[in-house]
């Protein structure tokens, strides 16, 4: 788990809107299925909507999120896999299901962030910029304590069937 | 609380230990970054909390014990009856018992 996570991170900070397509190309395609606004790709900056004057850059890439995920299903549910083979289909599995959440939650983030672009507003004296990273910050919390309970009531439910 | 420690614990190594363990600058901007990233999971937590251990507050012990027929004894402490079960109409619902 360390080592994929250490991985992600480590291939996160160094590379460009060009290495982070596997990421930054369906959650472009997402949000322009959701919000009916184009994004066109332009190299080193990401995918651009120049009438919304918004950019979906390597820094929106939801990675953070996704190594975040991986951590909290691998930590939180190792111990209810009994084998090493269970444990290693919990960590595959980990993986896959963050990349799709991540895509999904990162999509919901940029959408509600656009809605609050075409919408400004003014939250206890906080700038754009900080609306935008706290917007950012409860979407994705959010969403992680969701997904967890979620996998949590799903894995607990076989034991506790299986114990009684 | 205590469900969500293991989400929250990720949340703040990912979001503010790992950057200042990779030598991030300390700056104003990681400061103002580092007070949004723990206060507002700490509010997003408390809003949980509640919902949380309402869905998993119990049900009083009386209510959840498996029904199981009371003794004969039971029912003459409860009913007054001197012998035999409680007959119908004299026993409280909860220790009603039909007659054998």
């Amino acid at each position: 788990m360390l080592g994929i996570t250490y991985a992600l991170k480590r291939h996160y900070s160094t590379a460009d809107a060009e290495a982070l397509q596997w990421i930054l190309a369906p959650t472009a395609w997402l949000v322009e299925t959701v919000f009916r606004a184009p994004f066109v790709f332009e190299q080193h900056v990401g995918y651009v909507n120049t009438d919304l004057r918004f950019a979906i850059a390597p820094s929106c890439a939801g990675v953070n999120f996704m190594i975040i995920a991986i951590c909290t299903a691998a930590l939180g549910f190792v111990t209810y896999m009994p084998t090493l083979r269970a444990k290693l289909t919990l960590l595959l599995a980990s993986v896959g299901l963050a990349y799709l959440a991540t895509l999904g939650v990162n999509t919901a983030r940029i959408v509600i962030a656009l809605l609050l672009q075409a919408h400004p507003m003014s939250i206890a004296g906080l700038s754009s910029a900080q609306i935008h990273r706290a917007e950012g910050i409860v979407v994705y919390f959010t969403s992680l304590c969701a997904l967890y309970l979620l996998a949590d009531r799903l894995l607990a439910r076989p034991r506790t069937n299986a114990a009684t | 609380m205590k469900r969500l420690a293991i989400p929250f614990a990720s949340y703040l190594a990912v979001t503010i230990a790992v950057p200042i363990l990779n030598g991030a600058p300390i700056n104003a901007a990681f400061l103002d970054h580092a007070a949004l990233a723990i206060t507002i999971p700490l509010i997003v937590m408390g809003t949980l909390s509640p919902l949380l251990s309402s869905r998993n507050r119990k049900l009083p012990a009386a209510k959840i014990a498996a029904p199981h027929p009371p003794t004969r004894c039971d029912l003459r402490l409860r009913t007054g009856v001197k012998s035999g079960a409680c007959l119908p109409g004299e026993c409280p619902k909860e220790c009603y018992y039909p007659p054998p």
